[in-house]
This record gives C-alpha cells, sequence and structure tokens, in this order.
C-alpha cells in the first residue's frame, strides 16, 4: 500500500501539476487582497459568492482535484502502467485507498491552506469562520477527488466530462436550480462551512450540517466501492 | 490443442472476446505446459488480447481460462506466479531502473525484496545502468528492465507479447538465451511475435493465431506435415534437368514442374514425403547426378502465411 501512495504522489508531483495547483491555489488569496485594497470594500456576502462560492468551490477546488486526480490511474490507463498495479496480490480496495490517499494528500494541504489564507485575510483573522471555510474546502477536495478518481476508471474522456460537469452542473445547474443543489459537491461544501459557522454564516438557506456530512459520506463511500467495483471487472490496458 | 507434454500450466476452453462487432478471439481452445511457446501471428491476429486474457487482464467474452486449475480473472493471489510482459512499454519513465524492479517487486509483495532485486537486474545484465532514470535509457534497455521487473518475483509463468520489439541482434540473441534458461528451470513462458523466425528460434513448441482463431498448434514441422494440402516446393539442383524433370512430373505426389533461371528445378508436390523416396531412385534410374534437394519453404514463415492467406497462394 505504501509503494501505491507513493507511486501516485510522485504522480501528483509534476512540476506541471504542481504550477497549476500553485496558481490556482493563489488565485482565490490575490483576488481577495485586491478586493480588500479597493475603497469601499464589497459587503461579506459579496465576497462570500464571488471568492468563497465561485472561485474556490466551484473553480479553484474542482480545477485542481480533476488535474490531480488524473495521478491515480487516469495517468496509469494513458501511458498502458495499470497492469504493473492490479497484476499484484492486493485485494482491489487495497490498490484504490493509497491511490485516493496519495491524490487528496497535496490538493488538501496546498487548497486548504489556501481556502485558511483567504478566509483569514477577509474576515479579519476571525478564526471561526477561518475554520469554517477550511473545512468547507477540505470536504470538497476530498469528495471532488474520489468523484474525478472513479470518472478516471470509467471513461477515457473524464476530464472533457470533468470539466462539463464543473461548468454545466456546478457553476450554472446547481447555483440556479435549487433542487439541484443537493446534489452539487459546490453547495454542500458551502454548506459545511455555513454549518461550521452559523455565526458567521447565518444568511441563505443551506442543507443542515448533519445532512450535508451525511450525503458527503455516502457519495464518498459509493463512489470508493465503484471504483473497487470497476478496477475488478475492467480491462486493463 | 496441445502444447507440452506434461500436465497443461495454462489452459483455455472455447475462449472468445469480442469488441462490439469485431471478434478478436475466437472459439480458442489451448493447454500449454512447461516450456517455450510460441505464440504466433500476424497483427491484429488476436495475441495480445489472449495474452491479457490469460493473465486476467482482460474479460473473457465466452469461454474459461485456468492457470494452475485456477480461473484468473479476479484472483489476485494469483498474480505472485505470473509475470507479463506488455508489448507497450509499460514502465515509469521518473524512476531509475532499480526503482521500477524494487517497486515491482514491493507490489508483489517479494522478501527478501533487495536481494531479488539485485538477482533480477543481474539476469538481464543491467547492473551498470541500474541507477540511471528509465528516460534515459535506449529501446532495448527499457525492455531489459521491464523484463527484470517481469522477472523480480521469480515467476512460475511468464506472459511475454512480443518482448523483442525493437532490441538489436545483440539483444536478441542474449534474450533467447535468457529464456532458454528459464524453460530449463521448468517455467511455462509464452511468447508472442509476429517475427517467424524469432519463434522458431527459442519456441518448443508453437500455437498460430490467424483471424482470432487457433489455426494450428505443436511443433512447427508437425504444423507442416498436418497441412497435407498444403502444396511444398522443393528445389533440385543436378547434372541433367531436362532429363530429371521429364521423369518426375510423371510421379502422382507431384503437381507440377519447372525450371528456374539457373536451370535447377523447382518441384511442387503435395506428399513431400514419397517424393523423398521416389527423387533418389528415379534420379537413378535415368542416370541423373542429384547435387543438391533443398526444400523451399520449410520455414515457419511459409507455414504462417499458407495459413494467413487460407492457402491461396
Amino acid at each position: 500500500m505504501r509503494s501505491l501512495f507513493l507511486l501516485t504522489l510522485r504522480r501528483v508531483l509534476t512540476p506541471s501539476r504542481l504550477v497549476m495547483l500553485g496558481g490556482l491555489a493563489l488565485a482565490p488569496f490575490a483576488v481577495t487582497s485586491l478586493i480588500l485594497l479597493i475603497p469601499g470594500a464589497p459587503a461579506v456576502s459579496t465576497f462570500e459568492g464571488l471568492v468563497l462560492n465561485t472561485l474556490i468551490a466551484g473553480a479553484m477546488i474542482p480545477l485542481a482535484t480533476l488535474a490531480t486526480a488524473r495521478a491515480a490511474f487516469g495517468d496509469e490507463i494513458g501511458d498502458r502502467t495499470l497492469a504493473n498495479v492490479t497484476l499484484t496480490p492486493y485485494p482491489r480496495w487495497k490498490i484504490v485507498l493509497p491511490k485516493l490517499l496519495g491524490i487528496t494528500g497535496v490538493p488538501v494541504l496546498v487548497l486548504s491552506a489556501s481556502a485558511f489564507l483567504t478566509s483569514y485575510v477577509a474576515y479579519g483573522a476571525d478564526f471561526p469562520a477561518t475554520l469554517a471555510v477550511t473545512l468547507g474546502a477540505l470536504a470538497a477536495v476530498v469528495l471532488y477527488s474520489i468523484l474525478f478518481m472513479w470518472l478516471d476508471l470509467v471513461t477515457p474522456h473524464a476530464v472533457g466530462i470533468g470539466l462539463a460537469y464543473i461548468v454545466v452542473w456546478e457553476g450554472l445547474f446547481s447555483r440556479f436550480v435549487y433542487g439541484v443543489r443537493f446534489l452539487s459537491i459546490r453547495s454542500h461544501a458551502i454548506a459545511v462551512m455555513h454549518g461550521a459557522d452559523e455565526r458567521r454564516f447565518a444568511d441563505g438557506e443551506h442543507t443542515a450540517l448533519g445532512l450535508t456530512v451525511s450525503v458527503m459520506a455516502v457519495v464518498a463511500v459509493g463512489l470508493f466501492l465503484l471504483s473497487v467495483r470497476r478496477l475488478r471487472t475492467m480491462d486493463s490496458p | 490443442m496441445t502444447s507440452g507434454a506434461s500436465t497443461p500450466v495454462i489452459r483455455t476452453e472455447r475462449l472468445t472476446r469480442w469488441f462490439g462487432n469485431i471478434v478478436a478471439v475466437n472459439d480458442v481452445t489451448l493447454d500449454i505446459g512447461p516450456g517455450i511457446t510460441g505464440l504466433l501471428g500476424p497483427n491484429g491476429a488476436g495475441k495480445s488480447t489472449l495474452i491479457r486474457m490469460i493473465a486476467g487482464l482482460a474479460r473473457v467474452s465466452s469461454g474459461t481460462v485456468t492457470l494452475f486449475g485456477e480461473p484468473v480473472r479476479n484472483n489476485p493471489p494469483l498474480s505472485k506466479r505470473i509475470g507479463v510482459m506488455h508489448e507497450h512499454e509499460t514502465v515509469y519513465e521518473f524512476l531509475t531502473g532499480r526503482q521500477f524492479v524494487r517497486l515491482m517487486g514491493e507490489l508483489r509483495e517479494v522478501a527478501p525484496l533487495d536481494e531479488a532485486v539485485e538477482r533480477a537486474i543481474g539476469r538481464v545484465e543491467l547492473d551498470d545502468a541500474a541507477d540511471r532514470r528509465i528516460r534515459t535509457y535506449s529501446r532495448g534497455m527499457r525492455q531489459r528492465i521491464r523484463l527484470a521487473g517481469t522477472l523480480v518475483h521469480d515467476p512460475e509463468v511468464l506472459l511475454l507479447d512480443e518482448p523483442l520489439n525493437g532490441a538489436d541482434p545483440k539483444q536478441r540473441i542474449r534474450f533467447q538465451g535468457l529464456l532458454r534458461r528459464f524453460a530449463s528451470e521448468g517455467r511455462t513462458i509464452v511468447v508472442s511475435s509476429h517475427i517467424l523466425e524469432e519463434v522458431e528460434r527459442i519456441a518448443d513448441t508453437v500455437l498460430l493465431l490467424v483471424n482470432g482463431k487457433l489455426a494450428a498448434s505443436g511443433d512447427f514441422r508437425a504444423i507442416r506435415a498436418a497441412l497435407n494440402e498444403r502444396p511444398y516446393h522443393v528445389l533440385v539442383a543436378c547434372d541433367s534437368p531436362r532429363r530429371l524433370a521429364s521423369a518426375v512430373v510423371r510421379l502422382d505426389s507431384v503437381e507440377a514442374v519447372k525450371m528456374d533461371p539457373d536451370g535447377r528445378i523447382v518441384i511442387l508436390s503435395r506428399n513431400v514425403l514419397d517424393l523423398q523416396l521416389e527423387l533418389p531412385r528415379l534420379a537413378q534410374r535415368n542416370s541423373v547426378t542429384l547435387r543438391r534437394v533443398v526444400p523451399l519453404d520449410d520455414s515457419l514463415e511459409s507455414v504462417f502465411g499458407y495459413l494467413v492467406d487460407g492457402g491461396e497462394r
């Protein structure tokens, strides 16, 4: 398991992925800093809508995890090295788990740090609010990573479908069609943030924290099991 | 069809694989025992698909595959007994050769690992380059490090898909020697290739795959004998070709006789055994001295060409 984790981590830590991850992680902090520099800064709700909801949960995290999740199986299917991994005596879950940990470790650190710094600056060192934003980001990183890892196993067009999902589903439908929010990772990440600090984020209608955590857990476990099943039934290239 | 004299290690029964409307492997039943078995066929014949199904890497549409009597698909413990080398370069270019072999050993839970890694690298004679990154390797070196990765867990069954692609003549000879050594250790080795000479040199037995179907199997000369409807060309050099030609053409075993530009006779026969017996007698009766009798198509290539073209050549 350790070997698979390190192999996956090594694939995550390629220069191109690190540049992309770093660039996306810096974007919310840079935008927030600009907003704060403008005289007559916008209201907190505007900041939440623009930076937290759109930039962090709607763009930075899904785009970064779409790129890093390919290090689990997408790259190996692409360069035909997957058979090296599937021809092992390990049960399939012992292949999926270290790979999942490998693709989530770096984004969890980098993207959560970005969310932490951005909200710390934006909320004037309000620690509970900062922690809430960080927790929301963390939940989103984990769930998006599992989703995109599974997507890589089921289709060779995972990047295209993933981008379409980010733009169309998360960016349009879940934002404007209320019922769809229940099926949106972005909306659940925002719900975690709201639930973790109701004092700061009391406004707006969001799914209750308990329900959102339950849904996220069920989806995460479900996608993990589907990945294990897929790895068992698919052809190795 | 059986390849290998002892108890079969690999067994497929009516193995079929469809990709949409295309049949990649069609109703293949075979047994493979210890030793080197050559899997021969043109590109697209279904060799890689068959190897991948035998390794459990690809699903079967129908039929069964067993290794050591066990189903291979979704049988992770069996992977410790199999070594698979793919046609494509399945290496991690960012690793050094030694790291790659080590990783393959770790993934197959080899113990003691260091010893196994050094032994595998030594077997492919890459000790000097083992600490260089694989991206700096030549194609032949990549093949060898892949073979080391395939051997690190000392598998009983080796499935090698076009292992000599890109290898230079020296590497080919070295590789063939290596395979013979492994075979002498009692391993079951399947080597696929579309190059006939390659298989002819290393394989004890041959499986001929044409359009996804097993066209023939066994010793390649036995395959030739089994193809009794296939015409054989025999070149005869003698001191009086016209006299011999006029006598030979009357034989029942001879279909046609022609003279080549150098004045030698080319005999087309469907019964080469009869011809072998009759030709010296005929020469003696007609006071003709035979200088040379050479079968023109006794190589795998001619058998293969005949099978691929369905006897239309």
